[in-house]
């Protein structure tokens, strides 16, 4: 599994890039299982659950961040929450306090997060990107990119049950994550796919694609910093 | 004729091809370009293009775009035979050989090649590339039988074809965003979808698997007629069925002779694309048959860079798949007293829906390599061991065919060909025995006899004539080995009961 994620990874590499090796980390997989679990997940019970956790400390009570530093996941893909939490506990995906609160979960307590949030309205975009940036809305063939929204959704909604919803997400986390991709630090990515994308991409084009898909909250903060 | 006889004369043919080739008596360039109409825009191949239109290679994507979001499928077909079909080194000297014979050769073998290249009369020939010269084409038309040549093709021109059947690139090519596969509900958020069932049969691979000369007609290359007319086809198993899963797969496909999508607890669920649904049957896209040797033979089967990815699984695959093809039985018989031995040896295709071989079947190798030893140690017989030239010896008995051109000389180069005197190739679930005889001494016990069945792409004089010598080894696959203890006197008392039965 690990080789063919690696040789995977290598494939979608630019003709000057070299192959980038995946980390030595158990990769959580879809299959008919994992994806029942969030079928028959239940609201109500996420609702429960991050009661008990204290997720609202973070990340507010419905999902909606109160800091400029912990990602929205109100309205995000139920079943990327529980995925990343899966990644989180496996530590496939780095950041402690995560791995720590993921640690006390079981796998439907995770679709049961997933569920919850992911009926939770997301705050919006931040709407001060007048125009689409070109990789969002045509991408760039000669570096094989694909628009944005191809995958991601036209308005950056998430599509089917891996890719996540962009907009209305803080700006902070959202660049931190782009970047972790660039620089390989998350590779919890199936077959490295944002780490190939995010790799091609300029700091400036990273800028960008977050400015159009990040929320107002954390741009009127960020003003208000500024 | 005996198979020894057979096999030598083919190989004197090997040699008088070579020679001719060497010699330089294949005629200078020509380069008058072979015009055609809207009928058969590209002639003598019946590529056509929806709706007349003018195309570039730009109208089609780069399998590296597609591999994004089909990831399983472009690492299957990356370092396929389809993704060499214009860069395999071995093609391109043929082609070139071609193209210095006969013009209308560039877009006849081109056109399966490339279609992109031929459908935009983009391929170039240039002569200083290898040996014999080499062709050039935009990048996207270099990658061969790629993605979006695929699955943008709309429909057959069987009904245009000479023979009336599936071949010589009978397809209507419509590049754009409408991508056609078997499924009816998927639903992409980058490019339109429509389900094609023509995808899903072997009649799709026939428009390329199916080889007739472009001038006289003669059936050159048989897969998709082979399958046609084999069990394979009476039970409704495609191509699709065994080149598009998993060897272990394809091998119960031809045990059981059914469907992948029918066996229970599919083996091939998963996800046709990123995001997409839980799919109960997933395609390989590797293709893979007995040819991905070729990128063992050119040292191509490391994963160093993103191009090679891929290309290891495609070798081990290809192998695994001639490992399980055919089987082998021994047979040792002895008349009364005579120190002459019989052995025979039964080959079957077992899991094979095309003959063994197939394709360019004048130019492929399998045979069989016997040895038999006595208990005390004295090697008794042997024939069919690859002598220091790294080539068969000329008596061994080799399944594939003879080709002759019009003035009934042999050769190798497809478009002299004009018929076959003999074909020696093995049909789906069929078999084919070889003989041999011995004699043993009269204080042996027993025997011990080891039979194996080997398979290589081309010869050694063929890979040293279009390559270069010494610029490859030709790798040969062991596909089944077997070996038997004879109790002489057991046999003896047999081969005494089954003649007493006789009289």
């Amino acid at each position: 599994m690990k080789t063919s994620i690696a040789l995977t990874i290598g494939l979608l590499l630019s003709a000057s890039a070299s192959v980038i090796v995946a980390k030595d980390a158990p990769m959580f997989v879809w299959n008919r299982t994992t994806l029942g679990m969030v079928e028959v997940a239940s609201v109500g019970r996420g609702q429960q659950i991050a009661e008990e956790q204290k997720c609202a400390k973070c990340h507010g009570k419905i999902g909606v961040s109160e800091d400029e530093d912990s990602p929205n996941i109100a309205g995000q893909k139920a079943a990327y929450i529980a995925k990343q939490l899966a990644d989180y506990k496996a530590e496939a995906r780095e950041e402690k306090s995560m791995t720590k609160a993921a640690r006390k979960l079981n796998p439907q307590d995770m679709a049961d997060l997933g569920a919850f949030y992911a009926t939770q309205k997301p705050e919006k975009a931040a709407g001060k990107v007048k125009k689409e940036p070109v990789l969002v809305s045509a991408g760039d063939e000669k570096r094989f990119l694909l628009p944005c929204g191809s995958c991601h959704g036209k308005k950056g909604e998430g599509f089917g049950h891996e890719v996540p919803a962009l907009m209305g997400q803080k700006g902070t986390p959202f660049l931190d994550t782009m970047k972790a991709f660039k620089d390989e630090d998350r590779a919890n990515d199936h077959y490295g796919r944002m780490r190939f994308i995010a790799a091609q991409l300029t700091d400036d084009e990273i800028a960008g694609i977050v400015a159009y898909y990040r929320a107002p909250a954390a741009i009127a903060k960020k003003d208000k910093d500024d | 004729m005996s198979s020894s006889t057979r096999t030598a004369r083919r190989a004197a043919a090997l040699l008088t091809a070579l020679a001719l080739v060497a010699g330089g008596a294949v005629a200078a360039p020509k380069t008058e370009k072979v015009k055609g109409d809207a009928a058969r825009p590209f002639p003598p191949s019946y590529i056509t293009i929806e709706g007349h239109k003018q195309v570039k290679p730009e109208d089609w994507k780069d399998p590296r775009l597609c591999g994004q979001c089909h990831t399983v499928q472009y690492e299957g077909w990356n370092g396929s035979m389809h993704s060499n079909a214009f860069r395999d080194p071995v093609f391109q000297a043929l082609w070139a050989l071609g193209e210095k014979a006969d013009p209308v050769m560039r877009n006849h073998c081109g056109a399966c090649h490339t279609a992109i290249g031929t459908a935009t009369e983009t391929v170039e020939f240039v002569p200083s590339m290898g040996v014999h010269g080499g062709f050039k084409a935009p990048e996207v038309a270099e990658q061969g039988v790629g993605c979006d040549v695929c699955h943008t093709i709309a429909g057959t021109n069987i009904n245009k074809t000479a023979v009336l059947e599936h071949g010589n690139s009978s397809y209507v090519v419509a590049p754009g965003k409408t991508k056609r596969a078997g499924l009816a509900d998927a639903k992409s958020p980058y490019h339109d979808t429509m389900k094609s069932d023509h995808h899903t049969k072997s009649d799709f691979c026939g428009n390329c698997h199916n080889i007739f000369h472009p001038t006289n007609n003669f059936p050159i290359e048989r897969t998709y007629d082979e399958w046609k007319y084999s069990i394979y086809s009476q039970n409704g198993i495609q191509c699709q069925d065994c080149h598009m899963v998993p060897v272990e797969l394809a091998n119960k496909v031809a045990d059981t002779m059914t469907r992948p999508e029918n066996m229970p607890d599919s083996p091939l669920e998963g996800f046709a694309a990123l995001s997409g649904p839980l799919r109960k049957v997933v395609h390989s896209h590797g293709f893979i048959g007995g040819n991905a040797v070729i990128v063992k033979a050119l040292g191509k089967d490391k994963v160093e860079k993103y191009e090679d990815v891929g290309r290891d699984k495609n070798y081990d695959e290809a192998v695994k798949r001639l490992k399980s093809a055919a089987s082998l039985k021994v047979f040792m018989a002895r008349k009364g007293d005579d120190p002459l031995h019989e052995l025979t040896v039964k080959v079957m295709n077992e899991r094979a829906g095309h003959h063994l071989p197939t394709s360019l079947t004048e130019v492929r190798q399998i045979w069989i390599e016997a040895v038999v030893t006595d208990d005390q140690g004295r090697e008794l017989f042997r024939n069919g061991t690859l002598d220091a030239n790294n080539e068969v010896p000329k008596d061994a008995v080799v399944f594939n065919a003879h080709a002759v051109d019009k003035n009934g000389q042999a050769t190798q180069l497809p478009w002299e060909i004009t018929r076959f005197t003999d074909v020696n190739t093995i049909p789906p679930k069929g078999y084919k025995y070889a003989r041999y005889y011995f004699n043993v001494p009269a204080d042996a016990k027993s025997l011990k006899v080891v039979a194996k069945l080997h398979y290589r792409s081309f010869a050694q004089q063929l890979a040293d004539i279009l390559l270069g010598k010494g610029a490859v080894t030709v790798p040969s696959v062991e596909m089944v080995a077997l070996e038997e203890a004879v109790d002489l006197q057991e046999l003896q008392t047999a081969s005494a009961g089954a003649a007493a039965e006789k009289h």
